[in-house]
C-alpha cells in the first residue's frame, strides 16, 4: 500500500471542551470535565490514567456511541455525532461475532459498506495476512484461543481503513505473552496501514512502547493533566522495554500519576 | 497393542461404565412393562382401568383402517397451527423491537391479551370459525404465537450490547443491525422456546378436537371413551406420543445444525455431569 501522505494543515482529531456526566442531575460531579486534545494525523496517541478517569467514556464519545453534552469532537475539521466506519473501534471484550467465521467476521465492514465481491476479497485476504490467521479463516470463534480472537478484531476494524481507530485496552484480558506478542504485532499492523490510533489503557509500559505520544489523563473531574513525547526510533522491539531509557521514562510517567490531582494516593 | 488400545483396556471402569448406563436406561420401562403385565394377568384391577394386552391387539383391529386419515388431519392441523403461529409470533417479536411506534400502539393489547387462558378460546373460536379444521388452527396459532412473541422479545433484549456497538463502529445501520446482528445471536435461544411451542401445540390440538371436531386423532379418543374403550385410548395416546417425539427429534436436529457457533461444550468431566448434561 502506498505511503499515505501525512496531512500538516490541521490536527486529525481535534477534541474541544468537552463535558460528560451519566448523570442528569445537574449537581452530580462530571465524568469529564472541559476535555481539549489534539492528535494529528497518522500519530498513535495514547491516554492513560486511574481507574474511572472516563477514558473508554471518551472514546465512546469519540466514536460516537455516547453523547456530549457539551463540546465538539472534530475529525478532519468536521464536528462528528453519530457512530460510523471512518472511527472503528476494538473493545477490551470479545466482540467478534461468534455466528460468523473469521473470514465472515472481517468482512462484515466492507460488506456494509456495499463494496463489491472481488474488493471484498482483496480486502480480506490482506488483511488474514496481516494478522496472520490465513490458515483459521473458516473457523468460528468458539474455535480460537482468546489471543487470535483478539486478532480477528483488530483485522476487523483495520479492515475498513478508518480514518481512525480507537481502542480501549484491547489486550488487557489477555495474559501477559499473548498481550507481548498482540502489541509488537499490532505495530507492525499499524506501520503497514498507518492509520491514527488513539490509544487507552492503564498499563504504562504498553502506552510507551506503543505511542507516540502519552496523554495523563486525571480523575475527578477527567482532563488532561500532562502529555509526554516518546521519542523512540521505530520499528520498536519489544526488548527496549528493558533499557534505562524506557524504565526512566516509565518511571516519570508514573510519577506523574502518582502526584497529579485525583491521582492513586486520592483513593 | 497400539497406545491408546492399551490405556483404554486398562480402565476397567470404561467398560464398566457403559452396560451400567444402558441398564439404568433400560430398568425403568422394563419394570413398568413387568408390572403392567403382572396386574393384568391377576386380575388385580379392572379391565376397564388397565387394560390387559389381548384388549389392545383387539383396539387396534378396531380403528387401524381410521388412523391413516385420522393422523394426517391431526398432523396437518397441529404443524400448520404451529407454522403459523412461530411465524406470526417472532414477527410480531421482532416488530416490536425494532419499532418503537408498534410497541407503543400494540404494546398493551398485547399484555392484556397474554394472560388469557387459550383454551377458554376454543368456543368462542368455534363460533366464529364453525365446525371443522379453522377453529383448531386458531387456537393453535394463537397460543404458540404468544409463547413466541414474548420469548423473541426478551431475547433481543438480552442481545450483549457490545455486538451492537461493534457493529455501530462499522458502519452498520439499524436495519443492518437487525439482521446481521440481532436475528443470528437470538436463534438458539429461540430454537428453546419453539421446542417447548411444538410440544405444547400437541396438547393443544388435543383439547381443540376434544371440544368439536369430526375427525382427527382426538375426535377417535372421545369415539373410544364413549364406548368404554380403555386399550383404544391408551393406543391413540401412544400414537400421539410417538408424532411428538418424532416432531422433537426433528427440530432437536435442527437445533444442533442452528446452534454449532454457541459455545456449548462436549458432555464430558466433571461439570458436565454436575449439570446433568452427561
Amino acid at each position: 500500500m502506498p505511503e499515505k501522505e501525512k496531512q500538516l494543515d490541521q490536527p486529525k482529531i481535534q477534541i474541544e471542551h468537552l463535558y460528560f456526566s451519566y448523570d442528569e442531575d445537574p449537581d452530580a460531579p462530571l465524568i469529564i470535565e472541559d476535555f481539549t486534545l489534539s492528535i494529528q494525523d497518522q500519530e498513535f496517541m495514547t491516554i492513560v490514567g486511574p481507574s474511572g478517569c472516563g477514558k473508554s467514556t471518551l472514546l465512546n464519545i469519540i466514536a460516537g456511541l455516547l453523547p456530549a453534552p457539551r463540546g465538539r469532537v472534530l475529525i478532519d475539521g468536521i464536528e462528528k455525532t453519530d457512530p460510523g466506519p471512518d472511527r472503528t473501534m476494538v473493545f477490551q471484550d470479545d466482540a467478534v461475532f461468534p455466528w460468523y467465521t473469521v473470514e465472515q467476521n472481517i468482512e462484515y465492514g466492507p460488506r456494509v459498506a456495499g463494496l463489491s465481491r472481488d474488493e471484498r476479497n482483496t480486502i480480506v485476504e490482506r488483511y488474514l495476512q496481516l494478522v496472520g490467521l490465513v490458515e483459521d479463516r473458516d473457523k468460528f470463534p468458539r474455535q480460537l484461543s482468546g489471543g487470535m480472537r483478539k486478532r480477528v478484531d483488530v483485522a476487523r476494524a483495520v479492515a475498513m481503513e478508518p480514518e481512525v481507530l480507537l481502542m480501549d485496552e484491547p489486550f488487557a484480558a489477555l495474559d501477559v505473552m499473548t498481550k507481548e506478542r498482540l502489541q509488537k504485532e499490532f505495530l507492525d499492523v499499524w506501520s503497514a496501514t498507518r492509520m491514527t490510533v488513539v490509544f487507552v489503557t492503564h498499563d504504562l509500559e504498553e502506552a510507551l512502547y506503543l505511542s507516540d505520544r502519552v496523554a495523563v489523563m486525571s480523575r475527578d473531574p477527567g482532563r488532561i493533566e500532562h502529555v509526554v513525547n516518546v521519542p523512540l526510533e521505530r520499528p520498536r522491539e519489544l526488548i527496549i522495554k528493558t533499557s534505562s531509557t524506557f524504565q526512566d521514562m516509565r518511571r516519570e510517567l508514573a510519577e506523574v500519576i502518582y502526584t497529579m490531582h485525583g491521582g492513586i494516593e486520592k483513593r | 497393542m497400539s497406545d491408546t488400545a492399551q490405556v483404554k483396556s486398562s480402565l476397567p471402569e470404561m467398560n464398566g461404565k457403559r452396560s451400567r448406563t444402558i441398564f439404568r436406561k433400560l430398568f425403568v420401562p422394563v419394570v413398568i412393562i413387568a408390572a403392567w403385565i403382572l396386574i393384568t394377568e391377576l386380575e388385580l384391577v379392572k379391565p376397564r382401568v388397565i387394560p390387559p394386552a389381548e384388549n389392545m391387539w383387539e383396539a387396534l383391529l378396531g380403528i387401524y383402517k381410521l388412523l391413516p386419515g385420522a393422523i394426517l388431519t391431526t398432523l396437518t392441523m397441529t404443524l400448520g397451527g404451529f407454522a403459523i403461529g412461530t411465524a406470526f409470533g417472532t414477527m410480531m417479536g421482532l416488530i416490536m423491537a425494532y419499532s418503537r411506534a408498534v410497541r407503543e400502539f400494540f404494546g398493551t393489547l398485547f399484555d392484556f391479551l397474554r394472560p388469557v387462558p387459550v383454551f377458554a378460546l376454543i368456543p368462542l373460536f368455534i363460533l366464529w370459525f364453525g365446525i371443522g379444521r379453522a377453529p383448531q388452527i386458531a387456537l393453535i396459532a394463537m397460543g404458540t404465537s404468544v409463547v413466541l412473541g414474548v420469548t423473541t422479545l426478551e431475547a433481543i433484549r438480552n442481545v450483549p450490547s457490545i455486538y451492537v456497538r461493534a457493529a455501530l463502529t462499522l458502519g452498520a445501520n439499524r436495519q443492518h443491525i437487525y439482521r446481521t446482528v440481532i436475528v443470528p445471536y437470538i436463534i438458539p435461544h429461540l430454537i428453546g422456546a419453539i421446542r417447548v411451542a411444538a410440544a405444547a401445540s400437541w396438547g393443544l390440538d388435543v383439547a381443540a378436537e376434544f371440544m368439536g371436531s369430526q375427525q382427527g386423532l382426538g375426535y377417535l379418543i372421545i369415539i373410544q371413551q364413549i364406548y368404554l374403550r380403555t386399550a383404544g385410548i391408551i393406543l391413540l395416546v401412544i400414537v400421539y406420543s410417538i408424532l411428538a417425539v418424532i416432531t422433537d427429534t426433528l427440530i432437536a436436529m435442527l437445533e444442533a445444525r442452528v446452534t454449532r457457533w454457541t459455545e456449548r461444550r462436549a458432555g464430558i468431566g466433571v461439570v458436565a455431569s454436575i449439570v446433568g448434561s452427561a
